[in-house]
């Protein structure tokens, strides 16, 4: 299963252990505990590859990022767990399959962006929307 | 997008330069940990303008023994032998945490100036998960038609 995640999808490490709550766990921050995935940083070889090669890694970031852009989210904003938004219920399809199909997902939502748009060079401290927009 | 992102916006700050070379990738043992302001600070370059502002904004203290035990305990490990901070990027600090048995796990805790607290971390997470399961799935049918 695990085997079969990483080869047909994007190869996310599997989150372990976590919590968005500083004041609430014992750590005192933020914290994300997640799979350690095997590779190294693309930099430190990209000046020495060929062209043949480099096209590989090109097309294979592409593949990746079409996978992302075939679905469509109802909403503008950024996801969520429902629970983590305070739990209130949204009715409706949650996004737009690859085949045009919309997907109700219950367990995930639209909340506020995280965008760093929203939040660079003073951003942060200033009242305004961010979401989720239909 | 977010840690694509992170790296354009490193590559724009020219005015980090590098710092005492390779010398802020510690490996420690447990009972150091406390100690070792770096695993705290910004410590991959320094900033030309508003240094201390930057630094502050790059700064957080954890209670980084918890973290190695939480690891520990979310793998099924006895215990955390080692902790390396990888080099900062311009929002988290992550680091590799490995257990006595040799299992490596990576721990990532956001700087303050990452976004608005609980909504960052629960966001990266939840689409983390999304990814996986959603995605996986389309991208097997995708293949299969093609």
């Amino acid at each position: 299963m695990r085997q079969a995640r990483n080869v047909l999808g994007t190869p996310v490490p599997k989150v372990y252990a976590w919590s968005s709550r500083q004041h609430e766990n014992a750590v005192g921050a933020e914290y994300i505990i997640m799979e350690k995935l095997p590779g190294i940083e693309l930099e430190r070889v990209w000046a020495g590859m060929g062209i043949e090669d480099r096209f590989t890694i090109i097309k294979a970031i592409a593949k990746y990022q079409k996978a992302w852009m075939s679905v469509s989210f109802e909403k503008f904003g950024s996801l969520y767990y429902s629970a983590d938004l305070g739990g209130q219920l949204v009715d409706g399809p949650l996004y737009t399959d690859h085949q045009g199909v919309q997907i109700a997902n219950s367990k995930f939502a639209i909340g506020p962006s995280t965008g760093r748009e929203s939040f660079d060079d003073g951003r942060a401290a200033i009242e305004f929307d961010k979401g989720p927009c239909e | 997008l977010q840690r694509w992102r992170e790296n354009l916006h490193v590559i724009n700050l020219l005015q980090v330069r590098p710092s005492r070379p390779k010398a802020s990738n510690p490996l420690l043992t447990r009972s150091d940990l406390d100690h070792k302001d770096d695993f705290f600070n910004f410590t991959r370059g320094r900033f030309v303008r508003n240094e201390a502002r930057e630094m502050s904004q790059r700064h957080i203290r954890f209670n980084i023994n918890e973290l190695a035990r939480l690891a520990a305990v979310a793998v099924g490990a006895k215990s955390c032998v080692s902790i390396k901070k990888y080099p900062d990027g311009m929002y988290n600090k992550a680091m590799l945490l490995t257990m006595e048995d040799g299992t490596e796990v990576v721990a990532k805790v956001p700087n303050p100036n990452a976004g608005q607290p609980h909504f960052t971390t629960a966001s990266e997470v939840a689409t983390m998960d999304f990814v996986c399961i959603v995605l996986a799935a389309g991208l097997y049918r995708y293949r299969t038609d093609g």
